[in-house]
C-alpha cells in the first residue's frame, strides 16, 4: 500500500465518530483488507489488454479521467430500465412513515439545522 | 402434524440461540388449526401449508420487530411486510419467529450479531456459519422444518454446509428483494433452507416470481421434477448418461481441506458410475472473484447503510440526552460544538456521526469505511470500476462454461466449521472462507449446497457440503440434479 490511509477523511465521509484508538485499530485492519483488494489491479480483461477499454487512472487531485463511463455497472440478470407508469399507487401513510422517527413535530421528521455555523 | 409448542422451541433454543424473536403463540396455534382444516378437506394452499418456517432477521414484517441483528435498529417496527414473507404467509406457511444473523448480513459466522452468536447444533463450540446462521441452525436442529435467508456472498450456502442442511440460492432476481434490509443490492438474493432438496424447492416455489416492487426481479420458468431416468423424459438432458458436469480446476487448488475434496471426489465417482460425464474446466478469473466481490459489496453496503442516520428511524443519539440538555437545546437548536454537557448543542453532523458510531458494530463500521474508501475520489477507478470490469469477465466465463456443461460441482467452503473466535482477529482470514461462494453472487447464477458427508473431529461429526451451480434461470434444473444426487448419496 502506497498511501497512508487517511482515516480521518474516511471516517468523516462515512459519518462515523471514532476515538483515537478506534482510528488506529480500523486503519490497521483496513490496510490489511486493502492490501488483498489491490490484486484487482493485476487483472486485465481482453478489452483492456487490446487497449479498447481504459479505466482512467485517478490523478493526484482526485479527478477520475475518461473512459470509466464505458465500464458496465449493475446489469446482472439482463433487467434494465424497469420503469413504471407515472401513476399514483399504494404508499405508506404519513403515520406509518413517522412510526419510528426519533424526533417528530407536526407530521414531519424533526431534524437539526442543516446550515449550522460550523461543519 | 405434531403438537406445536413455543415453550418447547424456546427450551431447545437455549443452547443454540438460533432465534432472536418468537411470534405470538396463540396466533401460531390458530394458523396451525386453520391449516389442519384445509389439509383435511384436501385444499392445502401450497406444498408448505402447515409447515413451520423461520425468517432471517433482515426481512421486515408488521407482525413484530426487525433489527437485522444490529443495535441501530433495536426497536424498529417496520410499517410493511417483505414480499417473500407475505408469500409464505399466503401459502399457509407457519412463521414461528425471526432468526439470528451477522449484523446487516456482514459476516460468515453469525459472530457479528449484536445480540450474541448462534451455535452449530452439530458442535456447540463451533460456528453455524453466516450470515444466515440462525436459519441454518433452526432447520438443522429440527426446531423448524423450513427457513429463509439471504445470500450476498454465500450467506445461505455456507451456513447450510456447516450445519448439514440444504441451502438454495436462486438466480439473482428470482425472489423479490422488497422488504429485505439491503446489504449489496446487486448481489443480495433470497433463498431457502430445508432438511431435503424437495423441501428447499417447495419453499422457493412459493416465493419465486417477478414483483413490481423490486425493479430487478424476474420470472423463472418452472419445470416439473424429473428423475434422472424418467420415462416421461427419455431425451432429457438430465438423464444421467446425458449429464455433463464441470469441475473448475481453480476451485480444487490449494487451500481446500482434503476431507472436503475427498468427499466431493466420492460424489463425482458415484455420478460417473451412473454414466454422467465429468470434465475439468477452467475459469481463469476466479482468483480475482473474492477481491471483486468485496469491493463491490462494500461500496454498495456503505451506500445502503447511509440511511441509518439517527434521524428517520432507528437508534439516535438524540434520544439518549438528559432532560437538562434537552431544555438547553430547545432554546438554541443549531448551537455549535464546544458546549460542555454531552448531547448539548449537537449539530446535524454530530447526530449522524455519534448515532452511527454507537449503533453499528465493528465489522459494519469497517465495511462502511472500506466501501467509502474504494469508491471515493482518487480511488474509485483503481478499485470500484476495475472490480466492475472483473465482474463482467467472471459472468462471461460462467456463460461460456455453461455452454459446454450442464452444471458445475464445487466445494462450498475451504474449511470444516471452525470454532468461535478462530477467524475474528483477522478480517481477511474470515473473508477467505467465502472464496468458493462469492463468484456465484458476482455472476448472479443459481447454486445449491447439499450435505454429502460428515468428517469425524474428536467425538463430533462435522457436516461437509457440496455446491451445484447452474446458469442463470436454470434454478429448477439445478433442483432436479440436486435431488438425484441426494437420492444417489442416500442409497449408498
Amino acid at each position: 500500500m502506497n498511501d497512508k490511509l487517511d482515516i480521518e477523511h474516511i471516517a468523516k465521509l462515512s459519518r462515523l465518530d471514532l476515538s483515537k484508538e478506534e482510528k488506529e485499530k480500523y486503519s490497521k485492519q483496513m490496510g490489511g483488507v486493502l492490501e488483498y483488494a489491490e490484486k484487482i489491479g493485476d487483472f486485465r480483461s481482453p478489452e483492456q489488454s487490446e487497449g479498447s477499454l481504459h479505466v482512467g487512472r485517478d490523478d493526484k487531485e482526485g479527478i477520475s479521467r475518461d473512459d470509466t463511463s464505458d465500464v458496465e455497472v449493475g446489469v446482472i440478470n439482463g433487467v434494465t430500465d424497469a420503469i413504471r407508469e407515472d401513476e399514483v399507487g399504494e404508499s405508506l401513510s404519513r403515520q406509518e412513515a413517522l412510526k419510528n422517527a426519533p424526533a417528530q413535530k407536526d407530521g414531519f421528521i424533526q431534524v437539526k439545522g442543516v446550515f449550522a455555523e460550523d461543519e | 402434524m405434531t403438537q406445536f409448542s413455543i415453550k418447547e422451541l424456546q427450551e431447545k433454543d437455549q443452547g443454540i440461540h438460533a432465534f432472536l424473536e418468537f411470534f405470538d403463540e396463540k396466533k401460531i396455534d390458530q394458523q396451525i388449526e386453520e391449516s389442519k382444516k384445509r389439509i383435511e378437506q384436501g385444499n392445502p394452499l401450497s406444498a408448505i401449508d402447515g409447515k413451520t418456517v423461520a425468517i432471517k432477521e433482515n426481512f421486515v414484517w408488521t407482525n413484530g420487530k426487525t433489527n437485522a441483528a444490529s443495535k441501530i435498529l433495536k426497536d424498529f417496527e417496520a410499517p410493511y411486510t417483505a414480499t417473500a414473507v407475505q408469500k409464505i404467509i399466503d401459502a399457509g406457511g407457519i412463521i414461528v419467529g425471526k432468526t439470528n444473523m451477522d449484523e446487516f448480513a456482514f459476516g460468515s459466522s453469525t459472530e457479528n450479531s449484536a445480540y450474541g452468536p448462534t451455535k452449530n447444533p452439530h458442535d456447540l463450540d463451533r460456528v453455524p456459519g453466516g450470515s444466515s446462521g440462525g436459519s441454518a441452525a433452526a432447520v438443522a436442529s429440527g426446531m423448524v422444518e423450513l427457513a429463509i435467508g439471504t445470500d450476498t456472498g454465500g450467506s445461505i450456502r455456507q451456513p447450510a454446509a456447516f450445519c448439514g442442511v440444504v441451502g438454495f440460492k436462486p438466480t439473482y432476481g428470482a425472489v423479490s428483494r422488497y422488504g429485505v434490509i439491503a446489504y449489496g443490492s446487486s448481489l443480495d438474493t433470497i433463498g431457502t433452507f430445508g432438511k431435503t432438496v424437495k423441501e428447499a424447492r417447495e419453499l422457493f416455489e412459493v416465493m419465486a416470481g417477478k414483483d413490481v416492487k423490486d425493479a430487478t426481479s424476474i420470472d423463472i420458468e418452472n419445470s416439473k421434477f424429473e428423475t434422472l431416468n424418467s420415462k416421461q423424459a427419455p431425451h432429457s438432458k438430465l438423464k444421467t448418461q446425458n449429464l455433463k458436469i464441470g469441475l473448475p480446476k481453480e476451485f480444487f487448488a490449494e487451500g481446500l481441506d482434503p476431507r472436503i475434496k475427498n468427499a466431493i471426489d466420492g460424489v463425482v465417482e458415484k455420478i460417473k458410475s451412473q454414466g454422467a460425464e465429468v470434465v475439468e474446466i477452467s475459469l481463469p478469473s476466479l482468483p480475482y472473484a473474492l477481491a471483486c466481490y468485496y469491493i463491490i459489496a462494500f461500496v454498495e453496503a456503505s451506500s445502503n447503510l447511509a440511511r441509518y442516520d439517527g434521524v428517520r428511524y432507528g437508534f439516535s443519539i438524540e434520544n439518549s440526552k438528559s432532560k437538562v440538555t434537552s431544555r438547553l437545546e430547545r432554546r438554541d437548536p443549531s448551537a455549535s460544538l464546544g458546549m460542555t454537557k454531552e448531547g448539548v448543542g449537537m449539530t446535524l453532523l454530530d447526530i449522524y456521526q455519534k448515532s452511527r458510531a454507537m449503533g453499528f458494530g465493528e465489522e459494519v463500521k469497517r465495511r462502511i469505511m472500506l466501501g467509502t474508501y474504494v469508491s471515493s475520489a482518487g480511488y474509485a477507478d483503481k478499485y470500484y470500476h476495475q472490480a466492475q470490469i472483473v465482474r463482467q469477465e467472471i459472468k462471461k466465463e460462467f456463460d461460456d462454461a455453461f455452454s459446454k456443461v450442464d452444471c458445475i460441482f464445487a466445494p462450498v467452503t475451504p474449511t470444516l466449521p471452525f470454532k468461535f473466535s478462530e477467524n475474528t482477529d483477522d478480517p481477511v482470514k474470515m473473508y477467505l472462507e467465502d472464496v468458493y461462494t462469492v463468484p456465484i453472487n458476482v455472476a448472479g447464477i443459481p447454486a445449491i449446497s447439499i450435505p454429502i458427508e460428515t468428517a469425524q473431529e474428536g467425538d463430533k461429526k462435522l457436516p461437509i457440503g457440496m455446491q451445484i451451480l447452474g446458469k442463470q434461470r436454470d434454478d429448477y434444473n439445478i433442483f432436479n440434479i440436486a435431488q438425484n444426487i441426494e437420492d444417489l448419496i442416500s442409497k449408498s
